[in-house]
């Protein structure tokens, strides 16, 4: 049974599971089969994850992308696949960075640490939109309803793999 | 008074009132190989990369009376990393996004800018349009991060000022006015290409390194020979070896597209009298070999180049960290410097170990390992490096490693003092608890790799993360180190006053007694020291002037941010602060 990692945020100091890929680098096949896993096991678990129900709007995400070209695109790059010292946001180093966390973790980070050359100098409304775009870009699905902080604030809500 | 005399003196009265300046001089090949002492020509200063001025109006006796004399506010569109030029009387200032400013050296009047899109271009000039670019042109409006968009240094030659851009293009702008003389395509910006290091003129021809090649393409990455006339392309060097090529093996059997990295980021050194160009390359990527899929050397990345600035041959190299595996860029400045009769040539990289090669041969002379890493084993006789056990990243699995992916040592670069044979290293004290991931080994991925981080102080520093470190050469013995809380956040300008000048995040700009390392005098600005100071003079009297920026990624945002959070900065600010000392 694959359980999902519990990974350390950066100023976070509790203990760690380690995350062990048995391969050496992820080809397109078996990055396929390593998801089909993940998900094939964490199939239970998931079905009740908001992320899988919908947690954010097209609106919101539409917003998010005009927002991320404006602030975050330079480093993380059109696509967000990253650039040099900016880590992809999506795909496999999205996961492997963020699974298992807590969906308010990561927003926390994006709207604190975020643009590294401004921190934290956007408004709420944009990170929430930045948050949006991103989990569209990941391919969770979209809601009627947006995505706000009463949520985030709510019942924790576990980063796992998208839908295939 | 006679009747014609009269207007051609008002007229010349009436220009002279317009403060019209007469065309600068052109920038011959002299000029760029015995630079006047009180101009600054190369980003570095001279050929030879020192970041020495041999000024010495401003000394160690009289620098406590140093005053400002102008400031001035940079745009803020981005991450500025300003190496200005000074010809002439003439300062030329790189800003982030392309744009380029000409102002009085002495009174810091605006003499021209240059905006890219919005300055008027010569006719057949050519320039990109946002239409051209299609999806890969950034939004005018939008903030340049470290990613994209950051102008370090320019060049000047004849009556140009040349520089390369985020569109992976080069530009040439005439020196007596900003207007757009060519714009050359050099690649696909589409692709991830892009410029952060500018041209550097060798023997007749703008030489150009690319960046941008951290996912895998169906290309790599390269230096370029440039006719400075036209832009016209005369070479194109890989800094990848090509599969079939030799050291092509290097890579085991990985194809083309999965050879990723070694960028060349950071702008090289020409030397007249061996018609070499010295340009250094970056790690392959993804960082890790075990997301990499290859153990191998992978050539030519995290070496030094040596090109024939004609042809593009590469006449040797050397690589530093063969197969490095864990970021750690041997990317930066090559200083020239002769020891003994030997031409030599001084740099180091992210981990700390100083090398010396001889700059006719590429052959190894020297390394010293400055004693703050922990991550290989480097035998000074040959100059060969091993991972020490247990430290070749494996996925998921945490290392607790010096430095951090940051580096000790990154673009702010070094400055030499012939005066006491002293280099001054900026150096960043720190380490990480680094998780190496995988990446998706297809087109458009790959990628760095992500790891997670958790940065930490360096155990032997103490509460400091700054160090000016100051190592006498070619021995490499420590003359002194000066420590601060924060970071240091410039390059080092060395004076023949005796002095070395830089700044650190905490918006303190200060001059050092080169000797002793006492600081002598200090002042403060409106954000991070930031980007390269230089000297210079005009009509003399001498001038220091030190940029500041607010911007930067890890290397200049993230580590103040986690290791020393009670220092704060204002979120713009990007500028640059000129002083001298009073009339």
């Amino acid at each position: 049974m694959y359980l999902p990692c519990l990974t350390r945020s950066y100023r976070q100091t509790g203990p760690m599971k380690k995350y062990t890929y048995p391969i050496y680098s992820v080809s397109r096949g078996r990055l396929l089969g390593i998801l089909l896993l993940i998900v094939g096991s964490l199939a239970a678990a998931q079905d009740g994850n908001p992320l899988l129900q919908g947690l954010y709007s097209e609106a919101q995400a539409a917003r998010g992308a005009l927002a991320y070209g404006e602030n975050c695109a330079s480093c993380h790059a059109n696509d967000l696949r990253g650039n040099s010292n900016s880590p992809a946001l999506t795909g496999l180093s999205f996961l492997f960075l963020w699974e298992g966390r807590d969906l308010a973790e990561l927003f926390t980070r994006l709207s604190t640490d975020m643009p590294t050359d401004r921190p934290g100098s956007l408004p709420t409304d944009t990170y929430l939109d930045l948050l949006a775009f991103l989990l569209q870009h990941n391919g969770y699905p979209a809601s009627t309803a947006s995505l706000d902080m009463a949520r985030l604030a709510g019942e924790p809500v576990t980063i796992v793999p998208p839908p295939q | 008074m006679n009747r014609t005399v009269f207007p051609l003196l008002l007229l010349l009265l009436t220009i002279e009132s317009y403060g019209q300046t007469p065309p600068l001089a052109p920038v011959t090949d002299a000029l760029l190989q015995a630079p006047p002492a009180g101009s600054w020509l190369h980003w570095r200063g001279g050929a030879n990369a020192w970041g020495y001025s041999s000024l010495d109006q401003i000394n160690r006796d009289n620098v406590a009376q140093l005053r400002l004399v102008w400031s001035w506010a940079m745009d803020d569109t981005g991450a500025g990393e300003a190496a200005p030029l000074v010809h002439d009387g003439v300062l030329f200032l790189p800003n982030p996004r392309g744009v380029i400013q000409a102002l009085d050296a002495a009174s810091g009047d605006l003499l021209w800018e240059y905006r890219p899109g919005r300055t008027p271009a010569a006719a057949g000039a050519n320039p990109i349009t946002a239409a051209e670019l299609g999806d890969a042109a950034m939004s005018p409006t939008a903030y340049a991060g470290v990613g994209r968009g950051v102008q370090k240094n320019i060049a000047l030659y004849g009556t140009a000022v040349y520089a390369a851009t985020e569109n992976a293009s080069i530009v040439a702008l005439d020196a007596s006015t900003g207007t757009l003389l060519w714009e050359q395509r050099v690649a696909d910006p589409a692709l991830g290409y892009h410029y952060t290091a500018g041209p550097i003129v060798a023997n007749g021809v703008l030489v150009t390194g690319i960046t941008g090649c951290t996912r895998y393409k169906e290309d790599v990455c390269f230096i370029t020979g440039h006719d400075p006339d036209t832009g016209a392309e005369l070479w194109r060097t890989s800094t990848v070896a090509r599969p079939g090529e030799a050291g092509g093996d290097s890579w085991g059997d990985l194809p083309l597209q999965f050879r990723a990295g070694s960028d060349a980021w950071i702008a090289g050194s020409y030397d007249p009298e061996t018609n070499l160009v010295y340009w250094g390359t970056a790690q392959a990527k993804p960082w890790a070999r075990v997301a990499r899929g290859t153990d191998g050397a992978a050539l030519y990345t995290n070496s030094t180049l040596a090109l024939d600035p004609l042809t593009g041959d590469m006449v040797w190299y050397y690589q530093h960290l063969p197969g490095e595996s864990h970021d750690m860029d041997e990317a930066f400045e090559n200083l020239l410097i002769d020891i003994g009769g030997r031409r030599s040539l001084f740099k180091i990289g992210k981990l700390g170990i100083l090398w010396q090669l001889d700059r006719e041969t590429g052959g190894y002379i020297q390394a010293v390992d400055l004693g703050y890493q922990n991550i290989v084993n480097l035998d000074p006789v040959t100059g060969t490096v091993r991972y020490r056990d247990g430290m070749l990243p494996r996925i998921g699995v945490e290392l607790d490693m010096c430095p951090s992916t940051s580096g000790f040592k990154s673009w702010r670069a070094m400055a030499y003092t012939p005066q006491f044979n002293l280099l001054y290293i900026p150096m960043t004290l720190n380490c990480e608890l680094a998780t190496f991931g995988p990446v998706e080994q297809v087109l458009g991925g790959g990628g760095t790799g992500p790891v997670r981080r958790i940065n930490t102080p360096h155990p032997d520093a103490g509460d400091d993360l700054g160090e000016i470190l100051a190592v006498r050469i070619p021995g490499g013995n420590v003359a002194w180190r000066y420590r601060s809380r924060p970071t240091i956040n410039t390059a080092t300008l060395a004076t023949a006053g005796g002095l070395v000048f830089a700044g650190d995040w905490d918006r303190y700009v200060y001059a050092l007694d080169a000797e002793t390392g006492e600081k002598l005098w200090q002042s403060r600005v409106s954000t991070s020291a930031q980007g390269f100071p230089i000297s210079y003079s005009v009509d003399g009297k001498q001038y220091i002037a030190l940029p500041a920026a607010s911007s930067g990624a890890s290397w200049a945002s993230m580590l103040p941010r986690d290791l020393s959070p009670e220092l704060r900065r204002p979120r713009g600010g990007n500028s640059l602060h000129v002083f001298a000392l009073p009339d």
